[in-house]
């Protein structure tokens, strides 16, 4: 490496860490303090909750079976200032096999106009639509039984805006959707 | 016609009344008696204030000694009953399995019950005998279940009996004090013999173990943030010890609050970290449970608060979780966090390590899952950013290794003391760095011979020092340093020989780890860092790094996870690139916000031109 090159890779090195100094703080960034393209946390939140109310009712009266869990939270990643909205939980003695369930699972997300994906081998199903993304998969890879159990995550990744919203929003109970 | 007597169905067996919830009640009786141990070692140390002289002085004194030894007596009371509440705790454990044993037995016999109906209504003459002989087999199966249900409530009883015998024992100041008379135990010495041990966590772990459980009942209240955050000592001890002073601080601080008195700083940091703590720990319960045995019952989590210690590191605070039992998991993963991690940003990781328990167990196998933040991980808060030099300092830390060196050293005594309390067959066990938490991990595996099974590396800006050119520099078994690296997560750019920087970028092809592929995330520009960091955080997200976290999880289980090849480009150029690209953008998204600026300006001045004409136009019809 010539000495020129070796100047200029310290140059952008440099730079890059100065990028990630601004990026890693929850001011920093131009896109983490408000500016950006993406959704708001209180908008994510409204559109997430306004999914869950609508979906989870249909999982259950489609596949049967209870949920646990399922409150919905922001959680941020390390101290980036970059927030997740999720809410997980599992769906046990649901009535079908596990191949029934899953199948359940893709026709209700599609009904609801999620673009849908599936993975045999991981036993998965994944639904898209706008921000939000619901992911339904076996709890245990080889179950196949009648009333195996299925763990469910709704959430949005990466909300960048809306710090305070996220901080001090209180958690959304989705078992309320349900019951 | 002959009659066949089948015997009737058992009926349901009754839910039992107390569960291990009930180690609850016992975190609070031994922060209960941790408060007063406190608060009799302090008046004893203390007395009566210096400045005061005479009589006043004398009886003041003698009011401490005496409330001190009341302290004492009640500090003995609450010992034991922590003891005696352990003890029922571990026993309804036991009667809980035997429960849903016999759960089991009585569903299987209501269902061959129901199966001789079924074939005695199909049955002829002929096969009168055999059924009454079957009829009979399933008399003496009922029989016995009827038995052993009600050795099952005897047991209850007898496990609650003595539990309040035990309250009984020392309900009143007197008792107390007798019960502090007799206890022999010498929690100086005991706490001397443990200093003494050097930090060695076998050694550590073989002198726990040769304790009464009344010993360690009495260390544990006594000096919890020892016990609780001392590598050697059992898991499930280092929980009960770790959440005894969790309920302290937070008992004590938020009465504080309530009581409507300000905190100092301190506190409020202490408080901070000490709700994160609390929400890490209920994250099973909000996100699920997940039913992999198939009973139609959520599966519990058996959750431990392996360090806490919300001062450590100037008040950056140390912690960590674990998801499952890495005393008894058959798989075991260590998560190293990196920079802007510190006690109050657990939770995020927290939600990650329980993500991964989720997927490490959906083979059938145990699985322990642990966030790590039990190091000094460079961290800035913005409000404190001339705090000079304490945040702002600390964040700068980033550009160099000291604090992953140190952290290293951490990290490889942590994975010796997970090591030395396993328990039965030894448990599979990979450390996850990611970020500044990769360089740490790095470093605990070649300074210090980190004894896992595998080191994976994810969005690392170095795999550590100018000693470490190759994977087989780190010391892990051939082919086990496993490395993910989006395209775009921009720290993976940082990793480069010589001085500058924190080592080699390990995703390299002649690096010669097992690099696994994950989701490149997006392209992102100056203006929009925000994108850059999400690529940067996503590794454990379903949602936008699925192959990521799978890979993870593969490796996690000792499963081999895909592989890829490695870059051929290097890291530094990778960042050149994005940096000519990016000069590129900005001038053409420049001149295009110009020309359009200029467009808007012709179109505004032709429009105000026609609107002059058509005024002219009116005024001379």
């Amino acid at each position: 490496m010539t000495p020129r090159v070796a100047a200029m890779t310290r140059i952008v090195l440099g730079l890059v860490v100065v990028l990630l100094l601004a990026a890693c703080t929850s001011d920093g960034g131009s896109d983490l303090d408000g500016s950006g393209d993406g959704p708001d946390a209180r908008t994510v939140k409204a559109e997430m909750d306004a999914e869950a109310e609508a979906v989870l009712p249909d999982l259950v009266g489609r596949l049967g079976g209870q949920f646990n869990g399922m409150q919905a939270t922001f959680l941020e990643r390390g101290g980036f200032g970059i927030w997740d909205y999720t809410a997980s939980g599992s769906l046990v003695k649901p009535s079908g096999t596990m191949t029934e369930s899953l199948a359940a699972v893709e026709g209700v997300l599609e009904e609801h106009g999620y673009a849908v994906e599936t993975d045999d081998a991981q036993r998965r199903v994944t639904g898209t639509k706008g921000n939000v993304t619901v992911i339904a998969q076996a709890s245990l890879l080889t179950a196949e039984k009648k009333g195996s159990g299925l763990n469910v995550r709704i959430g949005v990744s990466g909300i960048q805006d809306g710090d305070d919203f996220a901080e001090s929003a209180p958690a959304e109970d989705y078992l309320a959707f349900v019951q | 016609m002959t009659t066949i007597m089948v015997p009737a169905h058992v009926s349901a067996i009754a839910e039992m009344e107390a569960t291990s919830a009930a180690s609850a009640v016992t975190t609070g009786l031994r922060s209960t008696g941790t408060t007063m141990s406190d608060v009799a070692d302090w008046m004893t140390a203390h007395g009566a204030p210096d400045d005061w002289t005479g009589d006043a002085a004398e009886a003041a004194d003698h009011a401490m000694t005496g409330y001190a030894r009341d302290t004492a007596a009640a500090t003995a009371a609450f010992t034991r009953v922590a003891a005696a509440c352990d003890r029922y705790v571990d026993r309804i454990v036991a009667l809980t399995t035997v429960r849903e044993g016999l759960v089991s037995r009585r569903t299987r016999l209501n269902q061959d019950i129901d199966d001789l109906h079924t074939r005695i209504a199909q049955s002829t003459a002929d096969d009168v005998a055999a059924l009454e002989a079957q009829s009979r087999a399933l008399q003496g199966r009922a029989d016995r279940l009827v038995d052993d249900i009600t050795a099952l409530w005897d047991d209850v009883e007898a496990a609650e009996d003595r539990l309040i015998e035990a309250f009984r024992a020392v309900d009143t100041t007197g008792e107390g004090a007798d019960a502090a008379d007799r206890d022999t135990t010498d929690v100086s010495a005991l706490r001397s013999e443990l200093t003494a041990l050097g930090g060695d966590p076998d050694a550590i772990n073989e002198w726990w173990e040769g304790l009464t459980r009344a010993e360690q009942e009495a260390l544990k209240i006594s000096d919890p943030d020892l016990v609780g955050n001392t590598n050697g000592i059992p898991t499930g001890d280092r929980d009960e010890a770790n959440r005894t002073s969790l309920d302290r601080d937070l008992d004590r601080l938020t009465a504080k609050q309530e009581a409507g008195e300000d905190l100092t700083q301190a506190e409020q940091r202490l408080l901070d970290r000490a709700r994160a703590a609390q929400t890490s720990l209920d994250i099973p319960a909000a996100n699920g449970l997940p039913d992999v045995d198939g009973d139609g019952v959520g599966d519990p989590v058996d959750v431990n608060l392996l360090v806490y210690q919300p001062g450590a590191f100037g008040g950056d605070g140390a912690v960590a979780v674990s998801y499952g039992d890495p005393d008894t998991a058959d798989n075991t993963a260590v998560i190293v966090p990196g920079i802007t991690n510190d006690g109050t940003t657990i939770p995020g990781n927290a939600a990650d390590a329980y993500t991964l328990y989720q997927q490490a167990i959906r083979n059938g196998e145990s699985a322990a899952t642990i966030a790590w933040m039990g190091y000094d991980a460079p961290s800035w808060n913005p409000e404190n950013a001339l705090d000079w030099p304490g945040d702002g300092l600390d964040m700068g830390s980033v550009a160099r290794e000291d604090k992953a060196i140190e952290g290293g050293a951490s990290l490889a005594d942590f994975v010796d003391g997970l090591r030395s309390t396993d328990e039965g067959d030894r448990s599979h066990l990979s450390v996850i760095g990611h970020s500044y938490g990769s360089t740490t991990a790095a470093h605990a595996a070649h300074d210090h011979g980190l004894d896992a099974d595998s080191l994976t590396l994810i969005g690392s800006p170095g795999a550590g020092g100018n000693d470490v050119d190759h994977a087989s520099d780190l010391g892990m078994p051939e082919g086990r340093v496993y490395v993910g690296a989006a395209d775009n997560d921009f720290v993976t750019w940082l990793g480069r020989d010589g001085d500058l920087g924190m080592g080699r970028d390990p995703a390299q092809e002649d690096f010669g780890a097992t690099v696994f592929p994950v989701a490149p995330g997006e392209e992102f520009h100056a203006d929009d860092l925000g994108q850059g960091v999400d690529n940067h955080t996503s590794y454990f997200d379903p949602s936008t790094n699925q192959q990521s976290l799978d890979n993870l999880s593969a490796i996690v289980r000792g499963d081999e996870p895909e592989v890829t090849t490695g870059r051929t480009q290097d890291a530094n150029d990778m960042a050149l690139d994005w940096v000519k690209d990016e000069v590129v953008h900005q001038v053409e998204k420049e001149i295009e916000e110009g020309r359009q600026e200029i467009e808007d300006i012709y179109d505004g001045g032709r429009d105000w031109v026609g609107d002059r004409v058509d005024d002219f136009s009116d005024l001379w019809p």
